[in-house]
C-alpha cells in the first residue's frame, strides 16, 4: 500500500443535539483526486471544516505526511499545506492576479516600495510550475470564473499547498470552463498534489475523480474506486438502500380535490419551465440540492423576483404577480429561509415584528393611517400565546430571543390574516428538536384550512409531513412523487438528475 | 441604572449645560426672553433637522437639504418680485421642492444609486440653478410685508416660527409613533430586506421619505427669507451639517441608536443653548464651533462606550 498523504481515523464530532460525524475514516494519496459525496447534512462540510481548523474534532486522528497533527485554527491548516477553495472565491475584483495572489503575504520590497518585478517573477514561476495559462495583468473581475479559481489555487500554492480541497468548484462554471478547470486539475494531480473534490454533480465526479468516499448521516458508508461505480451505484450508496427515518411520523390526512394554486410554464432567473399545482388542504414539499432553484422559484411566486414568463392562478383566477404586498393581499405568503436577514427587524419588538405585514388590518382610521395599538397588542399577544413564544415581554427586541423563538415570531407574522397558501422556505433550519415538532404540528394545523408548500433539504421532515414531494434539479422539476412513492432512492434519483 | 443613564445621558447633558449657563449668567441666561430667543433662533434648524430625521430613519442621507432651503428662499423672493400672490407662491415652491425630493428618492430606490452620491450631485445641480436664477446676489425687493409675518411676527405673543416648528414637531412625532407609514419607515431602516419580505413597498416609501425631507427643507428656506426680509443664494447651506449633527445627537436618546423626532429636538436645543450661552459669555465663534464639535463627538463616544 502506498504511503497516504492525508489519513483520518475514527473522527467524531457532535454539536448540541446532533452527531455530525461518527467514527469517520478518510484517506487521500498524493496524485489522487478523491470525491467526497453525500446528501445535504451527511457531514461533508463538517469534515472539511475540521480539516480547515474551523471546527475542533471531539476525537480521532488526523495524520498528514506520516505524522499526527492537530489543527486548532485555520492558520495551522494553511501552514501544513492544506488549501481550501470555496464556492465564492474571495478575490479583490479590481486587483490583477499578481496583486491578488500576493495579498496577505509580505511583499518583496526595494527602497520601501514593493518590487513588482519580483512579485511577478514569483507568480510566473508558479504558473510555469503548475502549467497554468492565465492573464496575470488584467483585473480579476474581467477573468472567467474558471480563471478566478486558478488565481485562488495559485494563491494557495504561495504557501506550498500539498492538499487542495475544492468545494463545489463547478457550480458557477459553463461547460467550456469546467473542461478547462478539469484539465488544470489533471496537471495538479500529475504534480503529486492530493485533491479532495466535493460536489453534488455526480457526472462530473465520475469524470474527474479517481475514487470516492461516501458519507451518510455522519458515517462513512463506502470507499470506492471510481471504476467500480456508476451513478446509480453512488446514489444507492448514499441512500444506504434503507427506508427513511421519517420525522415527524406521517399521519394520514385528507386533502381536498379543488386546485388552489396553479403554476404554468414558469421561467425566471434560476429556474425554467416549472409546472405544478397545489390542492386544497395539501402539503406539497419541494426537495432539491443547493442551487436547484427552489428558493428562486418561491420568491418569484411571492413577487420578490422578476418572472420572465409563465402564468399563475390562485383559486382559478389569473394573477399578474407584481409585489409581495399584492400577493399577501391575494392570500399567498412566504415565510423566508433566513430569519435574521429576511424575516425579522432585529431591533424591533416581538409585537412590532408580528404586526409588520398586517398594519393595514390594524388601522384606526384609514385616512390618518394611525395604528390601533390596543388591538395590535391584543392580536400579537394572541399569536405569542398560540405559538408559545418564550419572551419576557411583547416589547422585547427579537434579537434577544433564541433561534427557535425567533422562528416562531417569523411564522407568527403570517397568522394574522386569511391566507390560502403558505410557502415555508426551510422552516426548521438551525432549530432544536422540540421547536421543530411544534412547527410541524402548526404546519399540519394550518393545512386543515389552507394549503402549504414546504421547501426543505431535510428528507426526513419532507417525507414525514408532505402529501406529495416535487423534486427540483438544475432549475427544473424533475419529478413529483406521491406519498406511496416516497423513498430516499426515488427522491435522490430525481434530485441528481442532470438537466440540460 | 446604567440603561437609564444611557437612554437619557444626552438629555442630562442638556440639563447640565443649561444649569452651567444659568449659574454663570443668572441675570441674562435663564430669563423668559432669552429662552424664547433660543427657541425662535432654532426653529428653522428644528424644521430642517426633523426633515433630515426622516431619511436617516430609512438608513439614507439627503445632502441636498441646504441647497433646497436656499433655492426655496430665492424662488419665493423672485416670484414675489414678479407680483405673484403669497397663496400661490408658497404652495408652488413647496410642491417644486417636493418633486425635487421625490426625484432624489427615485434615483436612490429605483436606480440604486447611493443616496450620499445622488443627493450630493442633485444638491450641486440645484445650487447651480439657484445661482443662475438669482444672479448670485441677495434679493431684497418685492417681498411683501404680509409675508414677513411668518418669519418675524407673533401670534398670541408667540413667534410664528416657533408655532410652525411646534406643529411640524407634533405632526412628525405622530407620524413616527402612531402611523403605519412611520412604522414601515423604521422597518425599512432596521432591515430593508425583511421589510420587503413583509410586503412593504420599500421603493415607494423611500421616495416619499425623500419628498418629505425636501419639503421641510423648503419650508425652512421660505421662513428664512421671511425672517431676513431677503433671500441669499447660499442662505441654507449652514443648516446642512447642523441638521445632521442634531439627528446624530438625537440618536443617543430615547430610542437607542435610532433616529427619533424628540431626540432630534433635544439635539437642536443642545446646539441652540450652546450657541446662545457661549455668545452671552462672550466666547468667540471659533471656539464655539470647536466646543460644539467636541460635544457631538463626546455624546457619540458615550453612546458607543455603553454598547
Amino acid at each position: 500500500m502506498k504511503e497516504s498523504l492525508l489519513t483520518i481515523r475514527g473522527l467524531d464530532k457532535s454539536f448540541p443535539g446532533v452527531q455530525a460525524l461518527k467514527d469517520v475514516d478518510f484517506s487521500l494519496e498524493s496524485g489522487e483526486i478523491r470525491g467526497l459525496i453525500g446528501e445535504n447534512g451527511a457531514g461533508k462540510s463538517t469534515l472539511i471544516k475540521i480539516l480547515a481548523g474551523i471546527y475542533q474534532k471531539d476525537s480521532g486522528k488526523v495524520i498528514f505526511n506520516g505524522e499526527e497533527v492537530s489543527i486548532d485554527e485555520p492558520a495551522e491548516a494553511r501552514d501544513l499545506g492544506l488549501a481550501f477553495i470555496h464556492q465564492d472565491v474571495n478575490l479583490v475584483p479590481y486587483f490583477n492576479a499578481i496583486e491578488n495572489i500576493w495579498l496577505g503575504f509580505d511583499y518583496p520590497r526595494e527602497w520601501g516600495k514593493f518590487d513588482k518585478t519580483k512579485m511577478e517573477a514569483r507568480v510566473v514561476e508558479l504558473t510555469d510550475q503548475l502549467d497554468f495559462e492565465l492573464d496575470l495583468h488584467r483585473p480579476v473581475s474581467e477573468l472567467s470564473t474558471a480563471n478566478k479559481w486558478l488565481v485562488a489555487i495559485l494563491k494557495a500554492f504561495m504557501r506550498d499547498a500539498k492538499v487542495l480541497v475544492l468545494d463545489e468548484p463547478t457550480a458557477a462554471l459553463t461547460d467550456e470552463e469546467i473542461k478547462e478547470l478539469f484539465t488544470n486539475l489533471e496537471k495538479l494531480k500529475s504534480k503529486g498534489l492530493g485533491i479532495v473534490y466535493v460536489s453534488h454533480r455526480l457526472e462530473e465526479v465520475l469524470n474527474i475523480t479517481d475514487s470516492i468516499t461516501v458519507l451518510k448521516n455522519g458515517e462513512k458508508v463506502a470507499d470506492r474506486d471510481i471504476n467500480e461505480v456508476d451513478k446509480d451505484a453512488i446514489i444507492k450508496l448514499m441512500t444506504g438502500g434503507k427506508g427513511i427515518n421519517r420525522f415527524p411520523e406521517k399521519q394520514s390526512r385528507q386533502t381536498g380535490e379543488k386546485t388552489v394554486l396553479e403554476v404554468q410554464n414558469f421561467s425566471g432567473e434560476g429556474f425554467q419551465n416549472i409546472n405544478f399545482s397545489l390542492n386544497e388542504r395539501e402539503i406539497l414539499g419541494f426537495f432539491g440540492l443547493v442551487g436547484a432553484g427552489r428558493t428562486e422559484l418561491m420568491e418569484t411566486i411571492f413577487g420578490l423576483r422578476n418572472l420572465d414568463s409563465g402564468e399563475l392562478y390562485l383559486q382559478d383566477e389569473k394573477i399578474n404577480i407584481d409585489t409581495p404586498n399584492q400577493m399577501i393581499e391575494e392570500g399567498l405568503v412566504l415565510i423566508p429561509e433566513d430569519r435574521r436577514e429576511e424575516g425579522l427587524v432585529l431591533e424591533m419588538g416581538v409585537d412590532e415584528n408580528i404586526s409588520l405585514p398586517n398594519l393595514d388590518l390594524l388601522l384606526k382610521n384609514r385616512f390618518l393611517g394611525n395604528i390601533d395599538k390596543t388591538i395590535e397588542k391584543k392580536e400579537s399577544q394572541n399569536i405569542v400565546d398560540r405559538l408559545e413564544v418564550k419572551t419576557p415581554s411583547l416589547k422585547q427586541q427579537v434579537k434577544f430571543l433564541s433561534g427557535g423563538n425567533q422562528q416562531k415570531v417569523v411564522i407568527g407574522k403570517w397568522l394574522f390574516r386569511n391566507t390560502s397558501v403558505f410557502i415555508f422556505d426551510e422552516p426548521t433550519s438551525g432549530i432544536d428538536v422540540g421547536t421543530r415538532e411544534e412547527i410541524y404540528s402548526l404546519i399540519q394545523e394550518l393545512a386543515e384550512e389552507s394549503s402549504v408548500i414546504i421547501v426543505s433539504s431535510d428528507l426526513r421532515e419532507l417525507t414525514g409531513i408532505c402529501d406529495r414531494i416535487a423534486v427540483m434539479s438544475g432549475g427544473k422539476v424533475t419529478g413529483t412523487l406521491k406519498e406511496r412513492e416516497f423513498s430516499e432512492e426515488n427522491i435522490l434519483q430525481l434530485a441528481y438528475e442532470e438537466v440540460e | 441604572m446604567k440603561g437609564t443613564l444611557k437612554k437619557y445621558g444626552t438629555l442630562l447633558g442638556l440639563g447640565l449645560i443649561v444649569i452651567t449657563f444659568a449659574a454663570l449668567k443668572p441675570s441674562v441666561f435663564p430669563t423668559f426672553n432669552n429662552l424664547q430667543n433660543i427657541f425662535e433662533q432654532n426653529s428653522l434648524l428644528a424644521i430642517m433637522a426633523i426633515g433630515a430625521t426622516v431619511v436617516v430613519v430609512i438608513g439614507e442621507f439627503d445632502l441636498s437639504i441646504g441647497s433646497v432651503a436656499s433655492f426655496s428662499g430665492i424662488l419665493v423672493a423672485i416670484l414675489f418680485g414678479k407680483n405673484y400672490p403669497i397663496f400661490l407662491v408658497v404652495p408652488f415652491v413647496l410642491i417644486a421642492s417636493l418633486i425635487f425630493g421625490l426625484i432624489n428618492g427615485f434615483f436612490v430606490s429605483k436606480l440604486n444609486i447611493p443616496s450620499f452620491i445622488t443627493t450630493l450631485a442633485s444638491s450641486t445641480f440645484l445650487g447651480g440653478i439657484t445661482y443662475w436664477v438669482s444672479g448670485g446676489t441677495i434679493i431684497f425687493s418685492g417681498i411683501p410685508d404680509s409675508f414677513l409675518v411668518w418669519g418675524q411676527g407673533d401670534l398670541l405673543g408667540i413667534p410664528v416660527v416657533i408655532i410652525v416648528a411646534a406643529l411640524v414637531f407634533i405632526l412628525f412625532l405622530y407620524l413616527f409613533n402612531q402611523t403605519m407609514f412611520g412604522r414601515q419607515l423604521y422597518a425599512i431602516g432596521g432591515n430593508e430586506k425583511a421589510a420587503r419580505y413583509s410586503g412593504i413597498q420599500v421603493e415607494r416609501k423611500k421616495i416619499l421619505s425623500f419628498g418629505l425631507t425636501s419639503v421641510l427643507a423648503a419650508l425652512a428656506g421660505i421662513l428664512l427669507t421671511s425672517k431676513l426680509s431677503s433671500a441669499h443664494p447660499t442662505a441654507g447651506e449652514g443648516y446642512l451639517l447642523q441638521s445632521y449633527a442634531t439627528v446624530f445627537l438625537g440618536m443617543t436618546i430615547f430610542k437607542q441608536g435610532e433616529p427619533n423626532v424628540p431626540g432630534t429636538l433635544v439635539g437642536v436645543l443642545i446646539m441652540g443653548v450652546l450657541a446662545n450661552g457661549l455668545t452671552i459669555l462672550g466666547v468667540s465663534t471659533y471656539f464655539q464651533d470647536m466646543l460644539t464639535g467636541s460635544i457631538i463627538i463626546a455624546a457619540l463616544i458615550f453612546q458607543g462606550l455603553n454598547d
